[in-house]
């Protein structure tokens, strides 16, 4: 990570850890890019700035260790410090939420009283879209740690270092996160009768 | 990790959901995520053995963690794009 001790290697080194350990990941890097931006055209911007970003910096990189995390580290931090500025589109983050769901009370219970009637078999019904719809309506840092977590496989230490934030805080941000995408699912399952108003 | 998974007299069903609202959905996650030592994933797997409420909340979070790595349609740059990439690079020594 960038708080290592910078490596100074050669011409050839460099296009070598570009190529073999960079340039494999371009796929789950554009993913995550497109899941923060929801627009490909922005997503592809987002990467292409990360990737002239992580050969600039390549010195600070460690031959050896996950190149993988190093990436979506600068992918996330471009997108927080430099692309999020830059959009004409305004960020579509509700900190009401983020917040309002932080302070809750059901934030700190674990289990949400609205989405015990949410069964496996119901969400397995549901279609790749609305997944996906219901993702993306998440708040921006919801959403981040659900794709680190759920779809990239990323452990919580790698996360903790993505986010720059502490262990226990990756825990409590991603169970909050999964709370409120039952929620969404809920709903979605409800609106395909599913689940029936009790009466 | 140290801490514990929380236990649970078994004495019927409805009983155990009653204590079971009280089961930390945080601790499934850490088994759910491979976060966990084996001593708390087994005591899980024990758990939700015979505990229905508590293994159909992991059974959720089992399914969603699928719909999440499944049926979201996976995007790819195209090879255009990769190429630019490199031209820049490129460009950039």
């Amino acid at each position: 990570m960038a708080e290592q001790a910078n490596t100074t290697y050669t011409e050839r080194e460099k296009y070598y850890i570009f190529n073999e350990e960079f340039m494999p990941h371009i796929d789950p890097m554009y993913n995550f890019a497109y899941r923060l931006t929801l627009d490909e055209d922005d997503a592809k911007d987002l990467v292409q700035d990360t990737y002239l970003k992580a050969f600039r910096f390549i010195n600070s990189f460690q031959k050896g260790t996950n190149a993988k995390a190093w990436l979506f580290r600068i992918l996330k931090n471009s997108f927080i410090n430099d692309f999020r500025k830059k959009s004409k589109q305004p960020a579509k983050v509700d900190y009401s939420e983020v917040e309002s769901f932080y302070n809750s009370d059901e934030a700190e219970t674990g289990v949400t009283t609205t989405t015990t009637d949410l069964r496996a078999e119901m969400v397995q019904d549901l279609i790749g879209d609305e997944v996906a719809t219901a993702l993306n309506s998440l708040a921006v840092d919801f959403r981040i740690v659900i794709i680190l977590c759920d779809i990239e496989g990323f452990t919580y230490e790698e996360m903790a270092r993505i986010l720059d934030i502490p262990i226990g805080t990756v825990r409590s941000r991603l169970h909050r996160a999964r709370n409120l995408l039952k929620e969404k699912l809920r709903l979605y399952a409800k609106k395909m009768g599913y689940i029936k108003e009790k009466e | 990790m140290a801490e514990k998974l929380p236990q649970h007299d078994h004495q019927g069903k409805s009983d155990c959901q009653d204590k079971c609202k009280e089961f930390d959905l945080q601790k499934f996650y850490l088994v759910l995520d491979g976060e966990a030592n084996s001593a708390q994933t087994q005591q899980l797997k024990a758990h939700i053995a015979d505990c229905y409420p508590c293994y159909q909340h992991y059974d959720l979070a089992v399914a969603i963690r699928k719909i999440l790595q499944y049926k979201i349609t996976k995007k790819c740059m195209s090879i255009k794009d990769i190429e630019e990439i490199r031209a820049r690079i490129s460009q950039m020594v």
